[in-house]
């Protein structure tokens, strides 16, 4: 399929956009660097251990985040649960990319199928997804799959719509008709033709579900389901703490509050950036 | 053609526009003159690129704020010099004293106002008293005299419920309601039908006549130049190449740009040259 | 036998709001196209013109009538037969930036004809044949790795170009080639069609609203009115003796860039719309 015989240079352009979008190339360190040490830095205490004679110490020269009421050490416990958290965030996305976009191609070809999906899309996004996201995580027992299967859930009819509305604006353009005219198959044409160009906001809105897989992530640990104790995670890292803030011991929530604010905060940059970047190829 | 007078409308002497990018100061207007007489159609004509929509909008001063216009004059007869007036003031010179007719006729209209509101605004606007009936009457009489078959029902309608060459028509009648002394018009037919295009110039070129008014007709065609204009401004580059009366210029150009120019019109009765 | 044929083609397009009218935009066309000539359909925005072009190519189905080219119907081939007719007939666009994909480099724009239609030829060959058909088309070499949106228009509509002649059509739809650019270059794309007809023996089917555009190109003349051809003469003929009403309208709305010749449009000064105008006077 591609057999290039031709193509424009695309290194530089990667370049300066991440020197145009010192936000997005801070971003994408940041979680670099969090997902790696999460996965292979030592760290200074056991993430899971709890320690009585050290509980609720506040930030410091030992403990440098801190610790929990069960003498658990913050900064430990912040970094590894980048493990699981990114780790499901980002499975999510990639599954909701997935089948989003290969539902969104079927519902935008011409036809009775492609109509009935759309029916069908309307009607199931009446649900309310979160809540329905919650239910199925906490019936199949906290599962973890069960997590990924949430997001993709909420994700999947957004990426559909999306990739819907873009092919079909697509779909009446010029080069699109010239492809035709040439004698493109319906297969090149959507491989050559539709996908290359869907997929600069379609990349943006992969950076986008990541951010929102990981506040979705949050909130379903938050209440107790997903990620269960004594593994980590930023949201049960909230709820543990949200019962100290009153009595001054903000750390507990406040850092994994952080790491959830930052990285939704990186992803989203890095969306900016990019959507910048798709924008200015068109011209 | 017709008689004019010696009497100048509108004078501009060495007229030019910087423009502040992130690359740098742009040069796309660098010292024009433009001589308009009374009762006189002046043409500028050139490529897209060369600067001729950017002089007048220079001149109306309705350019970006990251331009500027300087001139050593600018004198519009029976008010002053333009680009002494503060930009904010501009508002009552055009419509007032100039009337403009840009390219794309739907965005001089407002899509969300009746085209009877428009005229009441724009009224409004410059005179203290008019009452919506009075408004009302101008309106159609000046719907009537763009030869707009049915004036009330478009007055009662919408922008879009127009073909392109009745929505020009309306904003010629706009712009010729308060009477400016000098039309300016910028690409005002580019986009219509051939027959469309005649009509909409047969009846600008009218109305100048009729009153003695004078006229700016920016375009790229040279059959409109050379139907329509007494006078013509070649712009190449930001400047003026060459200009003249249309019978000089159209008939016997100097200018090396202004040969190459109309000979790449087909002439009627001429057929291709696959030589070239 | 011509080279295409069209015979009594029509097609209505549904209302595009509710409660809008139809759009019979062909109402009954005929006409044909001989091997290596230039046929101008001319005729104003609305009359049917641009869906004629698509229809001789078979990118709008027709509703009744018939498409032929080289004898073969158009309307009753399978998608596969159809697709490789393509090599054959080709198009080019009113709006040459946008009938250019802004991601493909122009080579590979160019290069993909001969990819669907001669994949054969293996990568070596077909990187040979774009790069003299850049040439070809007045375009330097070094061009096929850029992208469509670093080029002026006039070199995008010479990349148009190329692409529609590296099969090595016989028959091509000119879809208003050189309505959105400015004059100089106009006269340059017309004059490199011309050239490249004459090369190739190719048949134009050029569509146009431009009097002068068409007078200078073509060989004859088609004008279209409201969905219907009205007149269909050689070139000079109909410039000459213009028979339809809605021709001599056309013909005297022309302005000439010469103003010794004063333009005759007041034929129909007294009638409000073009309409009237050939409404209310009796064919000559």
């Amino acid at each position: 399929m591609h057999d290039d015989v031709f193509a424009p240079r695309r290194g530089v352009q990667m370049r300066r956009m991440l020197r145009q979008h010192p936000g997005a190339a801070l971003g994408v360190l940041f979680i670099l660097v969090l997902l790696l040490a999460s996965l292979f830095a030592p760290l200074p205490y056991d993430p899971m251990g709890i320690d009585g004679g050290a509980t609720l110490r506040s930030p410091g020269g030992e403990h440098w985040f801190g610790t929990d009421g069960a003498g658990g050490d913050i900064f430990s416990r912040v970094i590894y649960a980048a493990r699981v958290d990114l780790s499901l965030a980002l499975a999510g996305t990639v599954l909701s990319l997935v089948v989003g976009v290969l539902l969104g191609l079927a519902a935008s070809s011409k036809g009775k199928g492609s109509e009935r999906l759309v029916r069908g899309l309307d009607a199931f996004q009446a649900f309310p997804l979160l809540i329905l996201a919650l239910a199925l995580v906490s019936l199949s027992g906290n599962k973890l799959y069960m997590v990924v299967v949430a997001i993709a859930l909420i994700n999947v009819p957004r990426f559909m719509r999306l990739l819907r509305s873009e092919v079909l604006s697509l779909r009446e353009s010029r080069f699109i008709e010239a492809a035709t005219a040439t004698g493109a198959s319906p297969r090149r044409i959507i491989f050559r033709h539709l996908l290359p160009n869907v997929w600069g906001i379609v990349l943006v809105q992969t950076s986008l579900t990541v951010a929102n897989a990981i506040v979705v992530i949050a909130s379903l640990s938050f209440l107790g389901i997903g990620v269960s104790p004594p593994t980590p995670s930023w949201g049960s890292m909230i709820r543990d703490g949200a019962g100290n803030m009153s009595s001054g011991e903000w750390w507990i929530a406040g850092f994994a509050g952080l790491a959830v604010v930052l990285c939704v905060l990186a992803f989203n940059q890095l969306a900016d950036a990019i959507g910048d970047r798709t924008a200015r190829t068109y011209r | 053609m017709n008689a004019q007078s010696e009497e100048l409308a509108l004078e501009v002497r060495n007229l030019a526009v910087s423009i502040k990018t992130p690359h740098g100061l742009v040069h796309p207007v660098k010292g024009v003159d433009l001589t308009v007489h009374k009762g006189e159609i002046v043409g500028i004509v050139g490529e897209s690129g060369c600067g001729k929509s950017t002089t007048i909008k220079g001149l109306l001063r309705l350019l970006p704020a990251n331009s500027t216009v300087t001139a050593d004059k600018a004198q519009l007869a029976g008010y002053g010099d333009l680009l002494a007036t503060p930009v904010r003031r501009m508002r009552e010179v055009r419509g007032a004293k100039i009337g403009f007719v840009a390219q794309n006729p739907f965005g001089s209209l407002n899509p969300i106002y009746k085209i009877e509101r428009q005229f009441y605004e724009l009224q409004k606007a410059h005179k203290t008293k008019v009452s919506r009936k009075e408004s009302g009457e101008i309106a159609l009489r000046m719907l009537d005299g763009v030869g707009i078959v049915n004036p009330a029902r478009v007055l009662d309608g919408y922008a879009h419920q127009l073909s392109g060459g009745m929505a020009q028509r309306v904003v010629i009648a706009l712009a010729t309601t308060l009477s400016p002394q000098l039309l300016i018009a910028d690409e005002p037919t580019t986009g219509l039908d051939a027959t469309v295009q005649a009509q909409i110039l047969d009846l600008i070129s009218g109305l100048v006549r009729q009153e003695g008014r004078s006229m700016v007709l920016v375009t790229h065609d040279l059959g409109v130049i050379a139907q329509y204009c007494q006078r013509v401004v070649v712009m190449y580059d930001g400047q003026v190449v060459e200009h003249g009366s249309v019978m000089d210029v159209m008939v016997e150009p100097q200018h090396p740009y202004t040969q190459r120019l109309i000979a790449s019109v087909p002439k009627p009765g001429e057929k291709l040259d696959v030589s070239r | 036998m011509s080279l295409v044929e069209i015979e009594d083609v029509h097609k209505v397009f549904p209302a595009r709001q509710r409660g809008g009218e139809p759009v019979h935009a062909l109402k009954g066309v005929s006409l044909h196209v001989n091997e290596g000539e230039t046929l101008a359909v001319i005729g104003e925005s609305g009359s049917g013109k641009s869906t004629l072009g698509r229809v001789a190519l078979r990118l709008i189905d027709v509703d009744s009538g018939a498409v032929r080219i080289d004898g073969k119907d158009l309307g009753t081939m399978d998608a596969n037969t159809l697709r490789r007719q393509r090599a054959d007939m080709q198009l080019v666009f009113q709006e040459p930036f946008e009938s250019l994909n802004p991601r493909m480099a122009i080579g590979a724009i160019v290069a993909e004809p001969l990819q669907i239609h001669q994949p054969q030829l293996g990568t070596t060959e077909i990187r040979r044949q774009v790069l003299s058909t850049l040439e070809h088309v007045g375009l330097p070499q070094s061009f096929a790795d850029r992208l469509p949106g670093e080029l002026s228009g006039g070199q995008q509509q010479r990349v148009g170009i190329a692409r529609a002649i590296i099969s090595r059509p016989r028959f091509v739809v000119l879809d208003e080639p050189t309505s959105s650019l400015d004059l100089s270059i106009r006269a340059q794309i017309l004059a490199l069609l011309a050239e490249l007809q004459r090369e190739y023996s190719m048949a134009y089917l050029f569509v146009s609203h431009d009097m002068h555009t068409v007078e200078w190109v073509s060989d004859r003349i088609a004008v279209m009115y409201l969905g219907e051809i009205v007149e269909t003469k050689p070139t000079r003929e109909l410039f000459d003796a213009p028979e339809h009403p809605y021709t001599q309208t056309l013909l005297s709305a022309r302005l000439s860039p010469d103003p010794r010749e004063p333009h005759a449009y007041k034929a129909f000064a007294g009638h409000k719309t073009v309409r009237d105008a050939v409404e209310n006077q009796e064919p000559a």
